[in-house]
Parts: structure tokens; C-alpha cells; sequence
């Protein structure tokens, strides 16, 4: 049912935990979990403006992100589950919007994004809700 | 169809996550509006496919008098079944806070693991500008929320429950929601 399940990636217990519930997710429905990172094309310096978007910012040496997205991915494929990586230059709302948009998304997962005690919906989960078209788990 | 699905069992509190089956119990409130669709055609396939232990609750407005049956693809069983919500309070902020509550309460009561979202929020609201009813149902629960499409947003489902588009071709005037 959920063959294309969109997470973001991020350093956070909100995301942690997203893409704890999204892996296992995929895993029950045998689907391709497509995990996000959005880069601030503002704070991460261009090294390589000629490269393609998805290259420029990562073309020299790993990031951050790159660690990020790596740790992930080798999780979810231990985990023997279809994994794709996408680095994004947009805001973390609109990275994951644009691939759930792109890759056909069936379920995008996010975290709740709190971190004042009583759960409260933070901007991210706020915006991709009103922005995709499939259903949305607020974990 | 529904093979594993149970609908409405009580009990079972002791009710433990699997991690390769994360929705077990899955508590599905919705009301007439085509968001409805989205959430039980989700349901249904989740139900046939990993399974879980399914409770739906049919939310309505306190000014309709009669409650209408949920056609539903969960099987027979389920429509007779559907547990009922009745909103009646007189002001917005009183009304949204008993349908926040008595979701709340109907998946503490079902030991649900997950509340699936599929209403039409601006028409229970009955304004557009009120508060987010899935944000505040965030906030008292701990419980994982998945908000449903509704089927004009999700061009691949095609599934139709008649008795849930009833109202669609009103006009906002004279939908039940839209005065409060």
C-alpha cells in the first residue's frame, strides 16, 4: 500500500524518531523509503555553482548532511528495505513536498516538532501538511 | 476482504507495538465529507495488507438529528458497528473542544496506536479560520496521527462511497456544518 514514503532527515528527535516510524513502515509494506535533507543554500557556503543542485554543495567533501543522509540509508538498507537519499537546496517543508511530489509519494511522515512539553505542531509539520497531496503521519 | 481486521474488540490494553506491524489498532474518525473516502480507503488497505484491529468513529453536527449509516469497504460489519460522535455544543471553541476530546478519549478507550484523521475540517470547524482541529488533537494524545488525503487530492485512489457525498453539491449556506 505505501510503496513510495517520504521522511525528512534532520538532526533532531522529532526527525529521529519520524524516520524510526517511517523505516518501519516501509518495512511492513514493502514500499521505497525516500529520505530527505534540506540545504540551506544560504548557511552552506556554494563551492561548485557549476555542478548540478543536488552535487554543488557536497561535490568537496562530505557535509553534514551528507553524513546524515549516509547514516540513514545504511540503516534502512540493514534493514533490507528499498532506500533512496535526496539532497535538496529549499527549506525543509518544500524539499520534502517537492520529492513526495516527484517520486509519487503514498505517505510522508514527520515529526511533531515540539520541544515545549505539550506536543505542538512546529512550522514543518504545519507546511508540508497543507502542501502534499497523499496522507500525512505526525509521529 | 479485511481478512485480519476486527473491528470494535474492547479490551486488550496490554496492547503491545510490533514494530514491523505499527498500526495494530487503528482508531479512524471521519465524518460525511470526501476526506472521509481518503482515510477508509487507507484503512481498508492497510487492513488487508499488514492488518490491524480497526474502530471507526463517525463524527457528526449536533444540529443533524438523525445519524446516517457509514457505508464503509471494511466490510459489513463494520457500517453497523461505527461508533458515533454527536457534536452539539453551542459555541465553536466549546463544540471543538468536545470533538478534540471525544476523539482523544474514543482511542484511549479502543487502546488505539494511531488516530486516522478523515474529516473536512473547515465544515466541522465551521470556519476557516478557526483553530486547527488536527493540531489540537496533537496536543492531547501522545498517539501517532495520520491525516488522511482526500481522494480529489490523491488523483490515484478511485474509490467511491456514495453515502458520503451526499451534501457535496450544497452550497457552503446550507450545509448542516456551516452555521454554528
Amino acid at each position: 500500500m505505501f510503496r513510495s514514503v517520504v521522511v525528512g532527515a534532520a538532526d533532531s528527535e522529532g526527525a529521529e524518531r519520524a524516520f524510526r516510524r517511517a523505516l518501519a513502515l516501509t518495512q511492513a509494506t514493502g514500499g521505497t523509503l525516500h529520505i530527505v535533507a534540506a540545504i540551506d543554500g544560504k548557511k552552506e557556503p556554494k563551492r561548485a555553482p557549476w555542478l548540478p543542485e543536488e552535487f554543488r554543495y557536497t561535490a568537496f567533501g562530505a557535509s553534514a548532511t551528507d553524513w546524515l543522509l549516509m547514516r540513514l540509508a545504511k540503516e534502512a538498507s540493514d534493514a533490507q528495505v528499498d532506500v533512496a537519499t535526496h539532497p535538496v537546496l529549499d527549506d525543509p517543508a518544500g524539499a520534502i513536498a517537492r520529492v513526495a511530489a516527484d517520486e509519487g509519494a503514498d505517505l510522508v511522515v514527520v515529526g511533531s516538532g515540539s520541544a515545549h512539553g505539550a506536543r505542538r505542531l512546529a512550522h514543518v509539520p504545519k507546511a508540508v501538511m497543507d502542501h502534499v497531496g497523499c496522507a500525512v503521519l505526525v509521529v | 476482504m479485511a481478512k485480519q481486521m476486527q473491528t470494535d474488540r474492547n479490551g486488550s490494553a496490554d496492547h503491545v507495538m510490533d514494530e514491523t506491524r505499527p498500526f495494530g489498532r487503528m482508531l479512524v474518525a471521519i465524518d460525511e465529507s470526501p476526506a472521509a473516502e481518503g482515510a477508509v480507503h487507507l484503512v481498508a488497505e492497510w487492513v488487508d495488507g499488514p492488518g490491524a484491529d480497526v474502530r471507526l468513529l463517525q463524527v457528526s453536527d449536533g444540529h443533524r438529528q438523525e445519524r446516517s449509516g457509514v457505508e464503509t469497504e471494511l466490510g459489513p460489519v463494520a457500517p453497523r458497528q461505527a461508533h458515533h460522535l454527536m457534536v452539539s455544543a453551542s459555541t465553536l471553541g466549546a463544540r471543538n473542544r468536545q470533538l478534540v476530546r471525544g476523539i482523544a478519549d474514543a482511542a484511549a478507550d479502543f487502546g488505539a496506536d494511531v488516530i486516522v484523521l478523515g474529516f473536512d475540517r473547515p465544515r466541522l470547524t465551521g470556519h476557516r479560520l478557526a483553530p486547527s482541529l488536527r493540531e489540537q488533537i496533537m496536543r492531547v494524545t501522545d498517539l501517532p496521527v495520520l491525516v488522511a488525503p482526500s481522494p480529489k487530492e490523491d488523483n490515484k485512489r478511485h474509490h467511491r462511497l456514495p453515502d458520503l457525498h451526499r451534501h457535496e453539491e450544497r452550497a457552503d449556506s446550507e450545509r448542516p456544518y456551516a452555521h454554528v
